[in-house]
């Protein structure tokens, strides 16, 4: 057999239906054109056809990459891909932590979970040893109690009880405290009656040529710590450091997407404050050397700044503790702190009032556990607005709830999200990085004008960078010219740059035409009304130049002028 | 605010800068105006944030800020300047690498000779710490310094006085340049 690297040339399958489980391999060119993790996801639950989100058809697919359990610099993370319950898109979801560096050891590049099991179960992987268990014990247990009881068998992926409860907010925790969020992706795992997966692998990864390996993996860390995103805010203060800068910038989100301004004193939200306050730690997933994530003198995670964003201003919560907490509480149940500060802002505009300090843990419980009003914030801002009768105070889009940045301040993000495919999300363009913090390079936040490319140009980008699969924030300091670099001497297939830039477009083509499928339109492509019509700090977003902005995008894709992808863009991407 | 944002645009009409590069800060009490990382010196309204001035105290906005910021934090630490001023100009990029760190450039001209006295070349990477070091220290004896191959600091109790000593600095290498040059042809 011809000898593989990177790559393990397996994907375990397991059917939990039928109670099976066998493995195969992958044709070369689905490996080659889709790289991994996001791309691979992507194309397996697109040839899977048409499913609704909860009917055992919808496959949960953790894939890893290449680059997985390499010690590349930022190469922890893994990917999930499935239709979402929430959006009712195609979803991947990027976590960290070491689920996906064990995943590739025990010898797989994917994991494809089908069916729904009669009993309540868990899947235990130690290499070739594959099981089926009963979960009952674990069932009504949440995260961190169902973790501590698993991890001595490997790296635990598990539901809480949001997830059990089909929320649609609810995420899967990968090692108690890194998150699969957004999309309800750990509905989709209750809904198959999966309590966790807990991998162990033994194994290695092998590389084509170590030497290249190691000189382009000491290029990328130098790059890493050169650059200052990294070096002077990601590493010293974590994400958090975004709050000062956001709310500088009059982007940061106050009451429910109303405001800019909040009625209090936003310096206890500072990194700075929290340095102060609550002397942090630092903590990194595998082979990480920025380290961003933050936890108290316990050991316990403190929010990042997308959950400090939404939980203070934007629902009018003056106290940080609380969001520390509502965190917690989220990690625990396994609820997305976005959707859940998003559905909260959009429940405090229709009720007229801010959500107090106690009411955000009350409110996080009650989502957690679907109980009284937490059955209907459960819904999802789009849903629960609706059956309020007050549809246009949801602040989400494709149904997905709007992360820590208002459109109207930085306009392409803003583009970007309308034209997401999973949603309203910063991390489909990650405009972050040239719109907010200038890197690579530093463009105009506040106009539509040249957005249409930027945005097709980092779409095509992250959804390689989710298929190889690293963080995002290295992209910070190295570029894909790097990885491509990397990637080339781990698989010994030769990559450039610009390679890894059509596998994105593939990428980013496969899901557009799934969501195509599943009847969205042109029409799904837009902000929520708010920011055409109401001004923020003299701001607001032209209507015209933002339909104009959408018509040149589709054209720079070669899609339709109903953003539909031409047969012959398709033929050009092999799809 | 409005100082910088005048003598910003000030500086690179005069080709004290080019582009994207350059930055300027101004200290106010024990903080400091510096523009933004990736702005146009002719461009800098909404471009300026506030920093803190103590190296132990690094601020979130430090990630926006100037790249050069730690070395305006050690410059503000080590001088009593209350204003500096980071161009590119050609002739001082130039003449910078006709000299080696540690050398001092002597001008020709009397008006060079009577404000800057001399001008240090000093070395570091761009926004590094040895840069930060060398311009800090070099700066408590000068008003102007040249980094090598990569541009002037200068240093003032006001942005006016930091303005005129970039300037001075350009005018001091253009003249030696130009004279240097002129002295080889005639031998
Ligand atoms: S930068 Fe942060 S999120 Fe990304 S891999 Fe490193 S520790 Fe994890």
């Amino acid at each position: 057999m011809k000898a593989v690297y990177g790559w393990k040339n397996k994907i375990l399958r397991i059917d939990l239906s039928k109670g099976e489980v066998d493995s195969f391999a992958p044709e070369a060119s689905l490996l080659r054109g889709y790289i991994g993790g996001r791309g691979l996801g992507a194309k397996i639950v697109y040839n899977a056809g048409q499913v609704d989100a909860f009917s055992p058809a919808n496959l949960l697919v953790f894939a890893a990459g290449p680059l997985t359990g390499t010690t590349t610099p930022a190469s922890g993370r893994v990917s999930l891909s499935t239709k979402s319950p929430l959006t009712g898109t195609i979803f991947d979801s990027n976590c960290g932590g070491s689920f996906g560096p064990e995943l590739k050891k025990a010898g797989y590049d994917a994991l494809i979970i089908a069916g729904k099991s009669q009993e309540r179960v868990f899947i235990e992987i130690e290499d070739d040893k594959v099981d089926i268990r009963p979960a009952e014990k674990l069932w009504g247990k949440n995260v961190k109690e169902t973790t501590s009881l698993l991890k001595n068998k490997g790296s635990v992926a598990c539901i809480g009880r949001a997830g059990e409860k089909q929320v649609l907010l609810a995420a899967i925790m990968s090692d108690a405290v890194h998150a699969f969020g957004r999309g309800g992706v750990g509905a989709v795992m209750g809904s198959k009656n999966l309590k966790a997966v807990v991998v162990k692998g033994t194994g290695h990864v092998d590389i084509f040529d170590r030497a290249e390996f190691l000189k382009q993996k000491k290029l990328i860390s130098r790059l890493l710590i050169a650059s200052p995103t990294i070096s002077k805010g990601l590493s010293v203060f974590g994400t958090p450091f975004l709050m000062k800068i956001t709310s500088w910038m009059r982007i940061l989100p106050v009451a429910n997407f109303r405001k800019v301004e909040p009625d209090f004193n936003l310096s206890p939200f500072f990194a700075k404050s929290i340095v102060e306050q609550w002397s942090p730690q630092r903590r990194a997933c595998y082979s990480c050397p920025i380290a961003c994530k933050r936890e108290d003198k316990e050991g316990n995670e403190l929010p990042e700044y997308e959950t400090i964003g939404l939980m203070s201003a934007n629902i009018q919560n003056p106290d940080y503790s609380a969001v520390v907490e509502a965190n917690r509480l989220c990690n625990d149940y396994g609820l997305d702190t976005i959707s859940v500060a998003g559905v909260l802002g959009c429940y405090s505009e229709i009720r007229n009032k801010g959500i107090s300090p106690a009411e955000l843990l009350r409110f996080t419980r009650m989502i957690g556990e679907k109980e009284g009003m937490g059955e209907q914030l459960g819904w999802g801002a789009k849903l629960f607005s609706a059956s309020e009768c007050s549809p246009e105070k949801s602040i989400q889009v494709k149904g997905l709830e709007l992360p820590a940045y208002d459109p109207r301040g930085v306009k392409g993000l803003g583009f970007s999200y309308a034209t997401s495919n999973r949603g309203g999300c910063h991390t489909r363009a990650y405009l972050v990085a040239p719109e907010i913090l200038r890197k690579p390079k530093a463009i105009d936040p506040y106009t539509l004008a040249g957005k249409a490319g930027h945005t097709k140009i980092f779409q095509d980008r992250f959804a390689a960078v989710d298929s190889l699969v690293v963080c995002k924030f290295a992209f910070f300091g190295v570029g894909e010219e790097e990885y491509a670099n990397v990637l080339s001497a781990v698989t010994g297939v030769d990559y450039t740059s610009e390679d890894l830039m059509l596998v994105g477009e593939r990428i980013w083509n496969v899901e557009r035409v799934y969501n195509l499928r599943e009847g969205f339109s042109k029409d799904d492509d837009t902000l929520p009304e708010r920011f055409f019509e109401k001004k923020v700090d003299g701001r607001v977003i032209d209507r015209e130049e933002f339909l104009k902005t959408r018509d040149e995008y589709y054209r720079m894709r070669g899609w339709t002028e109903n953003g539909v992808p031409t047969e012959r863009a398709l033929k050009r991407l092999g799809i | 605010m409005q100082e910088l944002i005048k003598y910003g645009k000030k500086i690179v009409d005069a080709g004290l800068a080019h582009s994207h590069f350059g930055n300027v800060s101004k200290r106010v009490g024990d903080q400091m105006l510096i523009s933004t990382t990736g702005s146009m010196l002719d461009e800098l309204e909404g471009q300026i944030v506030t920093v803190s001035i103590d190296p132990a105290s690094p601020d979130e906005l430090d990630v926006i800020a100037s790249t050069e910021v730690n070395v305006h934090r050690a410059i503000y630490k080590a001088t009593s300047a209350l204003a500096i001023l980071h161009g590119h100009s050609k002739y001082a990029v130039a003449m910078s690498m006709l000299y080696k760190p540690g050398e001092l450039i002597v001008p020709e001209d009397a008006e060079s000779i009577y404000v800057l006295h001399e001008i240090p070349v000093v070395r570091g990477g761009v926004g590094s710490d040895e840069l930060a070091r060398n311009a800090a220290t070099a700066l408590r004896d000068h008003k102007g310094i040249v980094v090598q191959g990569h541009g002037t600091f200068a240093r003032g109790a006001t942005v006016d006085e930091a303005y005129v000593i970039l300037s001075s600095v350009e005018h001091a290498c253009t003249v030696k340049y130009l004279v240097d040059g002129a002295k080889r042809i005639s031998v």
